[in-house]
């Protein structure tokens, strides 16, 4: 009797949603990890089942190259990382079948060493590669390690990946990695059926939805193929989408699902696309937008007609009847599992490369040795003191954007005293050097920086004050809303106070950012809209708005709420989305303004806040 | 022909049945049509249906058992049998869609403990 495939499953668990799982499954069934322990180095040729790379080096680039296009890189750097990574393979003797494959540290180290010429095509396209891989280590950290876990013994049992942690710009990154190495790995297994399911929450923050033009180029090329390949060679495995919104999953993606539950859906773009995907009748249609709470529609093909159903209660199953475990006791509880599927760090002692000094670090990056000192020549980067390789001006620079990374442009150049090309060239300096990363755009060209774990590195060996982001996704650019809409309002009158932590008016698990107080007693929660998530940042709005409305308690001094979008654009999907839950019309006592707005010096607040009030 | 009420019955209660058939068939004319109309509506009784409340959606005819069951079929207040994928669903992908708190989550916990043997 030939013995039942194990079935397992991976979560790409966006928001952290999914530990209540744990207590149903042994240790060794289920495993719960965060992107920071995936030790997977994706220039490493991933290995079958033999334990033999599963296809030659020179053709694994062809990989890396697509997976580096989701980050918004194009042809010149592509160029310049294929042959880069093709050199270090060979200097490495990978491509004479040595598995000394270099890190994503390695390969930023080898960028550095290259010496374009200055403003040239080329250097242009080493900074834009530098600026990207560095700002890739500094946000997916469990990707810089120099040999990679056994992927096929990871996947081997059930996995809760923990991505809340990770910026939604590494996202797509990580998702076409993953799924890159499920499919080579498992491409040459014939196995019957489905063994494998791949949960993919958030999709389309995953794969590049509608609210996410930077990406939207990509997504026919890489959400549909990767779901189209899975299906053809990723061993008996089966994708689950699930998304808030239908239609910011591509029609292309759509278009491979073959059985789909829409539960309700909000707005009338949804159930229009919903309806589509379900194959309802016009008589129908309505009933998507008043299903209740855990009730669906579904098209499932072997019932031919789609299907209403109350979705089970999850406790019937034993889900949610013992306690979730924290994160740490997660943590602990996979340790030993994690612990015998090793993998390599990055070698702490700095390794001597030929004709450069370069530098490593475990996990999240490289020592401040190395990272910042430049040689005699000003070409290579060698051991030295830790600061020696900077300028006064750049130090100025690093120490400003270290202590206030939100601070705008213009801002800092006034604060430091330098004029705006100096600020520049000293940034992009520090940019090149990897010290500093993107961290997110306010306006239509306020570029903020943050330090990258190299330059977290620097900062600590120069004793200088680090300001805490937080981590999470557009953390900088929510303190610049933050600091700039305080600054803003502190301008218009000093009689204002400002609270940030311990806010009392909160409701169904949203607390304001910031809480104005005015010298008359009212309150006005001011709320910072960074995520790109329009209904998100509506829905958390109109929770918030619910205490103006309701005047009474704690409440009761609460006169309007104020937000600040990132931009004008921003702005105006967050105003839809709000008419979209309001009747077409947007919800009384809620005050948007957009970033642009609040910084004007000019901008009168007494017309904002003497009308509401 | 076949009224609108008449042709919701009649897509409620399964085109694919002879007696739905024949009634439809019969409806082409029209001296026929509201004895149809009042014929559908005594099968929609009979399968437990208030004709002048009807559901949108019916119960599957062939509710066969699941292997990853999920929830339960309903139609207005009948409430049918299980409802799941079967292992011939899962080669072609699945999208679950839904505002927050939905359920979607939910409703992928049952897959992924179904899929487990949980």
């Amino acid at each position: 009797m030939t013995p039942q495939p194990k079935h397992t499953f991976m979560v790409i668990d966006v928001g952290d949603e999914y530990r209540d799982m744990l207590p149903l499954y042994a240790p060794d069934e289920l495993i719960w990890m965060t992107a920071d322990e995936l030790g997977l180095n994706n220039f490493e040729v991933p290995r079958g089942e033999d334990g033999k790379p599963v296809m030659p080096p020179g053709k694994w680039i062809n990989n890396i190259r697509e997976l580096l296009r989701l980050f918004w890189l194009n042809e010149p750097s592509l160029n310049l990382v294929c042959e880069i990574l093709r050199e270090e393979y060979e200097r490495r003797g990978v491509l004479a079948g040595s598995d000394d494959y270099p890190s994503l540290s390695d390969m930023i180290e080898a960028l550095q060493r290259l010496s374009p010429q200055r403003g040239s095509d080329r250097a242009r396209a080493r900074d834009k590669l530098l600026d990207r891989l560095e700002s890739l280590r500094a946000m997916l950290p469990g990707l810089d390690v120099q040999r990679s876990r056994d992927f096929r013994k990871l996947m081997s049992r059930s996995v809760i990946l923990d991505v809340s942690d990770v910026k939604d710009v590494a996202l797509p990154v990580l998702f076409a990695f993953l799924v890159t190495l499920l499919r080579e790995v498992y491409r040459s297994e014939s196995v019957s059926g489905i063994t494998r399911m791949l949960v993919m929450e958030e999709a389309h923050s995953l794969m590049g939805g509608q609210t996410d033009r930077r990406t939207a180029d990509l997504k026919e090329s890489t959400a549909s193929g990767v779901l189209r390949d899975l299906r053809k060679s990723g061993g008996g495995t089966c994708g689950v989408v699930v998304s808030q919104l239908i239609q910011d999953v591509s029609p292309s993606v759509r278009g491979n699902l073959g059985s789909v539950f829409s539960l309700k859906q909000g707005n009338r773009e949804s159930v229009r696309q919903a309806a589509g995907s379900l194959n309802l009748k016009p008589w129908q249609e309505d009933e998507i937008a008043k299903l209740p709470n855990r009730h669906a529609i579904a098209r499932i093909s072997r019932y031919g007609e789609p299907v209403y159903l109350a979705v089970k209660d999850a406790r019937t199953l034993g889900l949610g009847v013992s306690p979730t475990p924290s994160r740490e006791e997660a943590r602990e509880r996979s340790r030993p599992i994690l612990e015998a599927i090793p993998y390599v760090r990055r070698s702490e002692t700095p390794t001597a490369v030929a004709g450069a000094g370069g530098a490593g670090a475990p996990g999240a990056g490289a020592s401040a040795e190395g990272a910042v000192n430049p040689t005699a020549d000003g070409k290579g980067y060698g051991p030295a003191a830790a600061n020696g390789g900077l300028q006064p001006r750049e130090r100025k620079v690093l120490a400003r954007i270290a202590e206030r990374p939100w601070e705008l442009v213009l801002d800092r150049a006034e604060a430091l005293g330098l004029d705006r090309e100096g600020e520049g060239d000293a940034r992009a300096t520090l940019v090149v050097r990897g010290l500093i990363g993107f961290a997110g755009k306010v306006r239509a060209k306020n570029v903020l920086y943050e330090l990258t774990a190299r330059g977290r590195a620097v900062a600590d060996a120069m004793g200088l004050t680090v300001a805490k982001t937080g981590g999470a996704a557009g953390g900088v650019v929510h303190m610049a809303i933050i600091e700039y809409m305080q600054r803003s309002l502190g301008r218009h009158s000093t009689g204002f106070r400002f609270l940030r932590t311990g806010i009392s008016p909160t409701t169904a698990g949203v607390q304001p950012d910031l809480l104005l107080v005015t010298p008359g007693g009212s309150r006005i929660p001011i709320q910072a809209c960074h995520r790109n998530q329009p209904q998100y940042e509506a829905d958390a709005l109109l929770k918030l708005q619910k205490l103006a409305m309701l005047g009474a308690g704690h409440a009761d001094k609460v006169d309007f709420v104020l937000c600040v979008a990132v931009n004008k654009r921003h702005k105006a999907a967050i105003e839809r989305a709000l008419q979209e839950r309001n009747g077409g019309r947007m919800p009384d006592r809620v005050v948007l303004l957009d970033f642009d707005t609040v910084v004007d010096p000019k901008f009168d607040w007494a017309s904002v806040l003497e009308l509401q009030i | 022909m076949l009224s609108k009420e008449s042709f919701i019955l009649a897509e409620l209660l399964g085109r694919d049945s002879p007696q739905v058939q024949a009634l439809v068939a019969a409806a082409a004319n029209p001296d026929l049509a509201p004895h149809v109309h009042e014929m559908l509506r005594c099968l929609a009784r009979q399968r437990g249906y208030d004709p002048d409340h009807l559901p949108a959606f019916a119960i599957p005819r062939d509710l066969s058992p699941s292997d990853y069951p999920v929830g339960v079929a309903l139609s207005g207040d009948v409430v049918g049998g299980e409802v799941g994928l079967a292992e011939d669903d899962l080669p072609s992908h699945i999208g679950i869609f839904g505002t927050t708190a939905s359920g979607k989550t939910t409703l992928v916990k049952l897959l992924l403990l179904g899929f487990t043997g949980k």
